[in-house]
Order: C-alpha cells, then structure tokens, then sequence
C-alpha cells in the first residue's frame, strides 16, 4: 500500500518518435495512488506507446516520466518491482504449462515461493484446475486471464493494464471487470487502465484521461468530468412524432431526436428534464418513462469531435 | 538473480522441440559414419596407406574407434556451427517474435542480466550438445571398433599417436572446440538481438561462417592481412591437437583471438539490447 | 663406430637407439678352421647351415621408424616367427614395419638350389672388412631378382645386405651384433640384436583430400600456406628394429600362432 497522495505515475512532456513520426507529442498527466484511471483513445493515439513507456518497454525520446517518483534511468529494478503490467495480448511459451509459464515469471520477479504464488493467482484468476495444460490448448479468455495473473505475481502498487478485455465475451468482460475492481477496492492497488470498451471502463475508472494524436485532451476525475457534460434523456411518450414536433416549435428546436424504438432523446441538463417533462404534460403528452444518463461513451465521442488537440 | 535467470533459460531450452534437433541430427550422423566405416572402413584405410604399402606394411588396427572418433569430430566445422545457431539464434529474437520477451522485460530484472543470462544459457547448450558428439564419438566409437594408436593426415603427413596420448587430446580438443562453437553461439545471439524473428539470425549466422570462410580458403593476398583475424580461420585449431608436438603457440593465440570475439559480439548485444526498443 | 655413415638425418636418436639396443664393437676375428681360402659355396654353405637352425623365434623387439611425411614414435612389442613364413609383431601400437620380415632372408638362404652365388670381392663395413657375395636367383619367375650379401669371412656373419626384390624394389638391411660369434663345436643360429632397413621412399604419396592443416603457414612464421615448405625428404624410409632374444628354437612361437589359430 502506497500514501493516497503520491503521485504513483507523473509523466511530464512525454514525447516518443519513431523516426520522423511523433507518436507522443508532449503528453503529460499524473496518476495518485489509489485510483483507477480509464486511459481512453482513439487507435493510433499514443496509447500503447504510453503504456510501453510506462513499464520501460519503450524509451522515451523526450520528456520526464516518474513512478513512485523514480525513475526510470537510475531506478528502474525499484520501480518495476512495483509495477505489474500486462501490455497488449498475453504471450506465453506454448510448449510449457500455464503453471510452469508463471512459475518461470515469479522466479524473474524474485518471488520466494514461485510455485505457491502461482497457484494462488491461478485460483485468483479462475484458472484452478488448468495448472498442468499446456497454454497451447488454452482459449483468449483463458489466456487474458493468465496474463492477469502473470502481471500481480511480484504482488505489485501499480497495475498496467493495455487493453485487457480484448477479444473476451460480454461474461468474460464482466469477470475482468471484477477482478480489476477486487484489485483496486480491495487490494488497494492503482490501476491504469486501457481499453476500447468504454462500458467496462465506466464502471471501474476513478479518474479518466483522454488522449488523441499523442496529446493529452482531458485528465480529471471521471465523476467531475461527466457531470460536467450534458446528459442524454430519453423518454418514453404517446405519440412520439407529434412530440417532437413540438418540441422542434418550442425552446428545443433540434436538441431531440427519435431512435428506432421510437423513443425521444434529448441532449439536456439536469435542470432542463423536469421542464421538458411539465411543458409535454402540460400539452396532453402522456410522459410513460424518463431514463437520464451520462454515458462515457457520448462524452468521449463528443470530445473528439469538438477538441481533438485541447490539452 | 542472474541464475535465476540462467535457470530459466536453461528450463525454455529444454522444453523447446527444436533444441533436440541437433542432439538427434548428430546421432543419426554419426550413426551413418559408424555404419559406413563398419561396412567398409578399409577402403578407407587403404585409400590413405596404398601408398605406404608399396614398400611398408602397417601392423595393428588402424580402423579404431579413436580414428572413427577423429572422424566424427570432423563434423565439428560443417554440421555443429548451424545446430548451434538453431537455438542460440533464437533466444533472444524467437521470443520477440512469441511476445514473451515482454513479459520478461517488465520483470525487475536489468536488461543485461537478462541477455547475460541468454549468452549463458547459449554456453550450456553448446557444451552439452558438444558433450553429446563427445559421447559418440569418444565412447560409441571405441564400443563398437576398439581402440589403438590414432592415424592423423595433415599438412605435414601422417601422424600416429600413441593410444595411451589420445585421450588427454580429445579432451583438449573438446576444449578448443567448444570455444570456437561458442563464438558461433555468441554470433547468433547478438544478431537475434537486432531481429525479431527467429530466421534472420540463423541464416545472418551461416551466411557470416560462409563468407568468412571463404575469405579464408581463398589464396589471395588481399585477405592475407585478416585472414589471421576472422574466427572461422580458427574453427579448426582443435585439430592442431593431434599434431605432434602440439603447437601450443598457436593453439594459444586462437583461443585468444575466439576469445576476444565472445567479448565483442557480448559487448555489442548488451550495448544493442539495452536500448532496444520492445515494440512486440 | 660402425654403422655410423649410415645413420639417417634422425640421426642422433636412432643413433642412441642402435647404440644402446646393439652396441657394436669391433669384431674379433675368427680363424677359418680349415685354414683354406673362402669360396663362396662354402660360404653360402655355412649361410645355408646357420638359416636353417633359425626355426622358431619370439623376441621382444623395439621398432623405430622415420618415413617421409610420416611421425610414429618407438614402439615395443614381442615378434614371433616361425619357419617358413610366419611372422607377426604383437603390440598395442601401429607399427611401421618393412613388407620384409626381418626372417625373410634366412627363409631364403635355406634353399640354396633357388640362386647361385659368387664372391664379387672384398669390401669394408664400417670397420669391418667383408667379402660381397652376390646371389642370382635360377629362376626367371622368382620375385627376388639379387641379393648382395657383406658377410664377414672368418664368422660367416651377415654384415649388411641388400636384397632388390621385383614387388619391393630395392631394400637394404644392416646387421649389428652386440657380441662376438663365440666359438663353438657345432653351427649356432646368428641372430642379430638389431636390424635397420632401408628403402626408397620417394614415390611415397598421402592423398591430399584428407589434409587441412590450419596452422601450417601460420601468422606466426609469417609464411602463407603455399610458402611454407613440407618437410624435404631425403627419399628413404628407415626401420630399425632391436631385439632381445627370448625363445630360440623352443617352440613359444609355435605355441603362439597356435593360440592365434585357435582365437
């Protein structure tokens, strides 16, 4: 456990080229201890880059980066004792077992005991049973768990985590899901979290950072920063046409639209759906239904489109 | 923690299929020459003693285990150096290519401990599949022929060693033998550091022994001056053990040289891995 | 020292060899008995009498070889022979022997029918002086073509010999003696404590397919391959052999290559 002040990744003007293409153009955040941070964008982002650099796969070509306020340069077996990372899809050695796979990683990582802890996570993962098959035999949602496994063996604060539902069913998403809020909620480990599948980085993300052409969009706290945005109301009403016809004639000209349940959407505030709701009411408009939320999803999409290179 | 790390590699290896490979392509070589000596041997020896026997006769058994074990060490400078690579080629490169050098390298484990560990691990194969052509050669063969005084052809002629002088040799040999095997090892893996896949190395390997040797073979005084220099010049100094009296002087001076090849080539893959960018 | 314009270019230590295996002394002569002058029936009729009481041999015997392009070190073993043509060196080493056993000659002597002799004169060897006696073979098939024998007169000892056969060529054979013929009543077998043969070996060729020395012309000598120069050869091979004597006539190398059948 680590003080829930300290600043556990602090990267600052981070720039990395591969010849005369800048993948990370000067991109700085901070993650504290403690948190569970979405590290969201869009492909060709700079995210893998970023995550490489953070585990020291890559090294940068500009800029500072510290973990645990170290770095890289002078402490990096400190630093990676601390850090667990599973970066892109899980690889082992397909002629080995899966415990024999982590057995061999444990011992790499100076774990005492590799066996024990390497059962312990096997269990951890879901995996019991499966120590003895050979990884050539396992499934993608077998191996993503291996690879989670792989990543907490030197029982680490940090936890890298590159995309980790990748190619998994919607049970799948939900057990990683799970597992990662266990590490954060119960093991109080920071986790930085990156991954395409918005849902799932909804339910766990503490702190959001958003990244678009190697630069950093929007870092902050995802609860202040998605009721910051407008919210999606969709209710349910008689006559859905009429509707939103004449909310097209009043003050909402535009800001509604019908989905294919025939149901009306509308970007509002939180002050706005009980007006809305009275004004449809007061119209003879028989009001069914009201569904209000803010979805990662829109505010990403939304800031994309309207800032691509806000810092 | 680098033994930890030797240990791993040495665990990878010995799982790995293809690390049999040359345990099994020698057995079987060394099977065909044992049967092709066994079924017509004396042709063999007479091809070299006709001449002898115009006015001289050779008493004993020249067709001995120790001449068939000579034999088999010949394939030292053909066969070996590309078994070898097979693996050692691989250690660094085959796990880019598997991804599984990821997982390693965000162990806290220095990169070059890492490597250090990779070259180590290209040592002990070395040794044991040079142990296992031992075997054949220094154990079957004499099983199965018997043993007497070794007849050596060089440069310089025929050369017959005592039988009770042979052994010490071939394990001196094995020596000389292992250190130029092992600037093959050493070759491989640092160019397995600047590829990542399994190939490039093992074809960049052959490629460099056969140009090298070429240079060497080729009688032409631009290459007089670092002829003496390339380490395929010195692939063959175990042989220099079967001449009598040992040249110790140049035996010396090839370790030497091999030597300061394993320095280099480790030098320029740590230099190399150390920077690297892991981007599989 | 007898034997010594002979040594080869080997010459110190197959000189120490033949020294310490034979060393030869100057010969005490022996009065012909009947006081007559030699002729060479009578000589080649005490030759033939000596030959025909070597039977049955074994000896330890030590082989030194120096062939062109050819380095074997000494070596010991035990020889048996046994009358007409058996004769084998038993030893745990590869030995250099010529293709005529050291025995052959006596085999030879014993037939006298199969050549005709003549006295060619006297002549010196080493020390010693000697008469030449010169053996035709009757036959126009026979393998051997002449014998030239140095033998010393009074003891009818065989000095040196050289013997040009028609599969062989020309070998020649020196014979020291470590003691004098002592006298005796009756004939006495006259074997010799050490034999050195000599032959032409200039034709002598090894294949070139199987040769790769690295170090031949070497960095250190500054010499590319094609400078650096093969061991000149004189063209002669030599074998000395030295024996000590253990069975004569007592029938161990009966028994040995009855052993051998036997295996």
């Amino acid at each position: 456990m680590i003080k829930p002040s300290l600043d556990v990744v602090k990267a600052v003007g981070l720039v990395k080229d591969y010849g005369s293409f800048r993948a990370v153009d000067g991109l700085s955040f901070t993650l504290q201890a403690g948190g569970v941070m979405g590290f969201l964008g869009p492909n060709g982002a700079g995210k893998s880059t970023t995550m490489r650099m953070l585990v020291d796969l890559i090294r940068p070509s500009g800029g500072e980066l510290f973990l645990f306020g170290l770095s890289f340069r002078t402490h990096r077996q400190t630093i990676l004792s601390r850090v667990g990372c599973l970066i892109e899809k899980p690889d082992f050695y397909k002629y080995l077992s899966a415990l024999q796979n982590l057995e061999l990683l444990a011992r790499a990582s100076g774990v005492s005991n590799p066996k024990k802890r390497s059962e312990e996570l096997m269990e951890f993962v879901g995996l019991k049973g499966r120590e003895n098959d050979k990884v050539s035999s396992f499934s993608h949602g077998m191996r993503q768990r291996l690879g989670l496994a792989q990543c907490l063996l030197h029982d680490p604060d940090l936890v890298v985590l590159d995309e980790p539902g990748t190619g998994l069913d919607p049970q799948g998403l939900v057990d990683m899901r799970e597992m990662i809020q266990n590490l954060h909620q119960v093991q109080g480990k920071t986790v930085l979290l990156s991954s395409h599948h918005l849902a799932e980085v909804e339910a766990v993300a503490t702190d959001l950072v958003v990244i678009n052409k190697g630069r950093c969009v929007v870092q902050g706290s995802a609860q202040t920063l998605l009721s910051q945005s407008e919210r999606q109301i969709r209710l349910t009403v008689g006559r859905p046409k009429e509707a939103l016809a004449l909310l097209n004639a009043g003050p909402w000209a535009g800001g509604g639209r019908l989905n294919e349940n025939e149901e009306l959407t509308m970007a509002l505030g939180r002050e706005e759906v009980p007006t809305v709701v009275q004004f449809l009411t007061q119209n003879g408009f028989e009001v069914y239904a009201v569904e209000s939320r803010q979805k990662l999803e829109d505010y990403y999409r939304k800031l994309l489109q309207q800032n691509p290179h806000q810092a | 923690m680098w033994w930890t790390a030797l240990r791993n590699e040495s665990v990878k290896i010995l799982a790995k299929p293809r690390s049999y490979l040359g345990f099994v392509a020698i057995t079987l070589l060394v099977a065909v020459i044992l049967l092709a000596l066994a079924l017509d041997g004396r042709s063999y020896i007479e091809f070299v003693t006709s001449s002898l026997q115009q006015s001289l006769t050779v008493e004993g058994q020249m067709l001995n285990g120790y001449l068939v074990g000579f034999i088999i060490l010949q394939m030292l400078v053909v066969h070996l150096p590309l078994l070898v690579a097979l693996v050692t080629g691989d250690l660094v490169s085959g796990e880019a290519a598997m991804g599984t050098l990821r997982n390693l390298l965000t162990r806290p484990l220095s990169r070059r401990g890492l490597l250090l560990s990779k070259y180590g691990a290209a040592a002990v194969y070395t040794l044991v599949l040079l142990f296992w052509l031992g075997l054949m050669a220094v154990l079957v063969s004499p099983w199965i022929f018997g043993v007497g005084d070794l007849a050596v052809l060089s440069n310089e002629g025929l050369q017959i060693l005592p039988a009770s002088e042979v052994m010490p040799r071939f394990f001196q040999a094995f020596g000389v033998a292992f250190a130029a095997l092992y600037t093959v090892a050493c070759l491989s893996v640092t160019f397995s550091c600047f590829a990542d896949n399994s190939i490039g190395p093992i074809v960049g390997t052959m490629a460099t022994i056969m140009v090298f040797t070429l240079v060497g073979t080729l009688d032409v005084a631009l290459f007089d001056h670092i002829r003496p220099f390339l380490f395929t010049t010195h692939m063959a100094a175990w042989r220099s053990l079967f001449l009598d009296p040992i040249p110790w002087g140049d035996i010396l001076f090839s370790m030497l040289l091999l030597a300061a090849h394993w320095v280099v080539l480790i030098g320029v893959g740590l230099w190399t891995f150390d920077r690297k960018d892991i981007l599989t | 020292m007898l034997g010594f314009r002979l040594l080869p270019r080997f010459g110190a230590l197959l000189w120490g060899f033949l020294h310490c295996i034979a060393p030869v002394q100057a010969q005490r002569s022996v009065p012909e008995p009947s006081g007559k002058s030699l002729t060479a029936d009578a000589l080649v009729e005490r030759l033939v009498q000596r030959s025909s009481l070597i039977q049955d041999l074994s000896a330890e015997v030590h082989v030194l070889a120096d062939v062109p392009r050819v380095k074997i070190k000494p070596l010991s073993g035990t020889m048996h022979y046994l009358a007409p043509d058996r004769f084998h060196l038993k030893s745990t080493r590869l030995a250099l022997l010529p293709r005529q056993n050291p025995m052959e000659l006596f085999e030879f002597l014993r037939q006298p029918q199969k050549y005709r002799s003549m006295l060619m004169g006297n002549e010196a060897v080493g020390r010693q002086s000697a008469v030449l006696l010169s053996l035709l073979p009757t036959g126009m098939d026979q393998d051997w073509q002449l014998i030239r024998l140095w033998v010393q007169p009074q003891s009818a000892r065989i000095l040196q010999a050289e013997i040009t056969r028609r599969s062989l060529g020309t070998v020649q054979m020196q014979y020291f003696y470590k003691n004098a013929l002592s006298p005796s009543p009756g004939p006495v077998p006259d074997l010799p404590d050490s034999l050195l043969f000599e032959m032409d070996a200039s034709s002598l060729k090894l294949p070139k397919a199987l040769t790769a020395d690295l170090h031949r012309g070497s960095v250190r000598d500054g010499l590319s391959p094609a400078q650096r120069p093969l061991r000149a050869p004189d063209g002669k091979a030599r074998v000395a052999m030295g024996f000590r004597w253990i069975s004569q006539n007592q029938g161990a190398a009966a028994r040995f290559f009855k052993t051998q059948k036997a295996g």
